[in-house]
């Protein structure tokens, strides 16, 4: 069978007149860091916007494991194992800490309106469970003391870090992280580079990892795509894609020469 | 646990509110507003929930209370059905209805529902007016039965009073259940960034139809009891003015504590009582009701309940409390 997780062809985006995306193809393989660079505007979000359903693709198609889920909603689509961040945070600000990841933990459990309604035994049970994997969820992140404050107080730094343990509480098969160094000092994003490590090889998780931080990207991903103005220029292992004379330009800009 | 603490104070006093208030009220008049106060508590249980858990407003909870009431009247003098089951029957059909408006509406972003519900509760109002066949048109139906257990008919207004408070007391248990738990937790999630629950796998169009459903079935409830109680039910209560006072009752208790319905139910209807009273403003109760809706949301967003809380918060055996909700 294919290692492949995460496969996206030739999907193009179009808001009115302004193509966001234009026929982009790649795939993510199994285990792998999938880092998708470009310059501000490229579409890099809106990548990930279309692989979670966040808006429909314009045309093209998105597999997941083989599974065509183009169309699927939002929600069925994280249940089938994709977990994502977001570039501008989106915690629930007015839940605490825990009830965050608590949320993260929605598709492991299974009560429903009526068991909690009439707080069935069953429900009571499943809550427990649930409770003891957010709590420790929390300590992978290290914000286990944070725990039952509101989520709005804490730093961006600590938000991010919130996300991600609320990811990673989904049990996904692959997490996108968008922007996850976004807002961080250097301490903060040299902890996240080792987290984004961890996450791959502690729990088994493919990521794909949207990112301005040059030396976060080329020090841990395994493989990076490059978009321009909605195009893919390069595709390849960080060394050769820092190599590519097109990216470079896209960098530097077009009349830099070389 | 902090949660069962934290509604064991309010619990404490609705039930001393509940048992020494026959002590109190000894005329019709204020015992009858005891009854209402019980009856509309629950509904705004059930719009609480909706606007403060799921972010939707409704302006058709008075057409579902209407629903409910006709539907009891209807089954219980024409069909000579009991009148438990002509309540549980008014429930089914006022889910019914609740689910068929409620599913195409809440799978679009926005306000879609409040308009949905606005159309709607026109439409049932024009239903209890024209489908005179079924509803008698204007003048409405008489001699509605009242519900019995055994030997016990409820009949007077102390009777009707405990069988109203034993209604909201099961709303509120159901509903706070509901919002301590995974459900309730997925609710305010979407409350809060929607597209954050989605991709936490929260199906966000199911649990806003199930909340706006269980909100019908609990004004249906209400509106059942309320015929079994008056004995008769005529289309004109049943109208937009009446939910656009639920919705002020929700707002001023406090959209997001299901206390704060009750509270809000209490002083609204108690209030809008004394504007009934006083001609020079009787109509331009809109008017009263608009400004406060507007008062609260700017000054007050989080109504009465929020005061109560933030008071509570200052008493010096009170600290500071984590968990924010509820």
């Amino acid at each position: 069978m294919s290692d492949i997780v995460l496969q996206v062809e030739q999907v193009t985006k179009s808001f009115g007149g302004v193509t966001a995306l234009d026929s982009v193809s790649f795939e993510v393989r199994q285990g792998e860091v999938l880092a998708i660079i470009g310059p501000n505007g490229a579409g890099k979000t809106t990548l990930f916007n279309m692989v979670s359903r966040v808006f429909p693709v314009s045309s093209g198609r998105i597999s997941f494991r083989g599974r065509d889920i183009t169309r699927a909603a939002p929600h069925a689509i994280a249940r089938a194992g994709i977990a994502r961040t977001f570039q501008n945070l989106q915690v629930f600000s007015q839940m605490t800490v825990l009830e965050n990841v608590l949320v993260g933990c929605h598709t492991t459990g299974r009560a429903g309106f009526w068991s909690a309604a009439l707080r069935l035994p069953a429900a009571r049970t499943e809550e427990a469970a649930l409770r003891k994997r957010a709590l420790e969820m929390l300590a992978v992140v290290g914000l286990t003391d944070r725990a039952h404050e509101q989520a709005a107080v804490l730093s961006v730094g600590q938000q991010r870090m919130l996300e991600l343990a609320r990811a990673l509480a989904m049990a996904p098969d692959i997490v996108l992280l968008d922007e996850p160094a976004a807002g961080l000092n250097t301490r903060e994003t040299a902890a996240l580079s080792e987290m984004v490590v961890r996450v791959r090889n502690d729990f088994g998780v493919t990521v794909g990892l949207i990112e301005h931080d040059m030396s976060l990207v080329m020090g841990i991903s395994d493989r990076v795509v490059v978009l321009e103005y909605g195009s893919k220029i390069a595709e390849g292992a960080p060394s050769e894609v820092q190599q590519n004379p097109k990216v470079i330009a896209a960098y530097l800009g077009e009349d830099e020469g070389p | 646990m902090l949660n069962a603490l934290r509604n064991a104070v309010p619990l404490l006093l609705l039930l001393v509110a509940v048992a020494l208030f026959p002590l109190v009220a000894r005329s019709h008049y204020l015992q009858q507003l005891g009854v209402l106060i019980g009856l509309y508590s629950m509904v705004t249980i059930g719009l609480s929930l909706l606007m403060g858990y799921a972010g939707q407003a409704s302006l058709g909870q008075a057409a579902f209370f209407g629903l409910g009431a006709y539907s009891s009247a209807v089954l219980s003098t024409k069909a000579d059905l009991n009148p438990w089951l002509a309540l549980l029957a008014g429930i089914v059909i006022t889910c019914t209805v609740a689910a068929l408006v409620g599913r195409p509406t809440l799978r679009l972003h926005g306000h879609y529902l409040a308009m949905a519900t606005l159309g709607f509760g026109i439409i049932v109002q024009v239903f209890f007016h024209e489908a005179k066949p079924i509803t008698e048109g204007f003048g409405g139906i008489a001699s509605i039965p009242r519900l019995s257990i055994g030997g016990l008919v409820f009949k007077g207004d102390m009777l009707n009073f405990y069988l109203a408070w034993a209604g909201t007391a099961a709303c509120l248990a159901i509903g706070l259940n509901v919002v301590e738990s995974r459900v309730g937790r997925a609710m305010r999630a979407i409350h809060d960034s929607e597209i954050a629950a989605s991709a936490c796998g929260v199906d966000v169009a199911r649990y806003k139809v199930q909340v706006f459903v269980l909100g019908a079935g609990f004004a249906s409830l209400a509106g059942s009891i309320y015929a079994h109680y008056i004995t008769f039910v005529s289309p004109e209560p049943f109208g937009l003015m009446f939910s656009v006072q639920l919705l002020v009752m929700v707002v001023v208790g406090g959209a997001r504590s299901l206390w704060g319905a009750v509270l809000g139910a209490a002083l609204m209807t108690a209030l809008g009582q004394q504007i009934e009273k006083i001609e020079l403003i009787r109509d331009l109760s809109v008017v009263v009701y608009g400004t406060l809706l507007m008062l609260f949301v700017i000054f007050m967003p989080d109504g009465l309940a929020g005061l109560v809380r933030r008071g509570w918060g200052l008493l010096p055996w009170t600290g500071p409390r984590g968990d924010a909700h509820v």
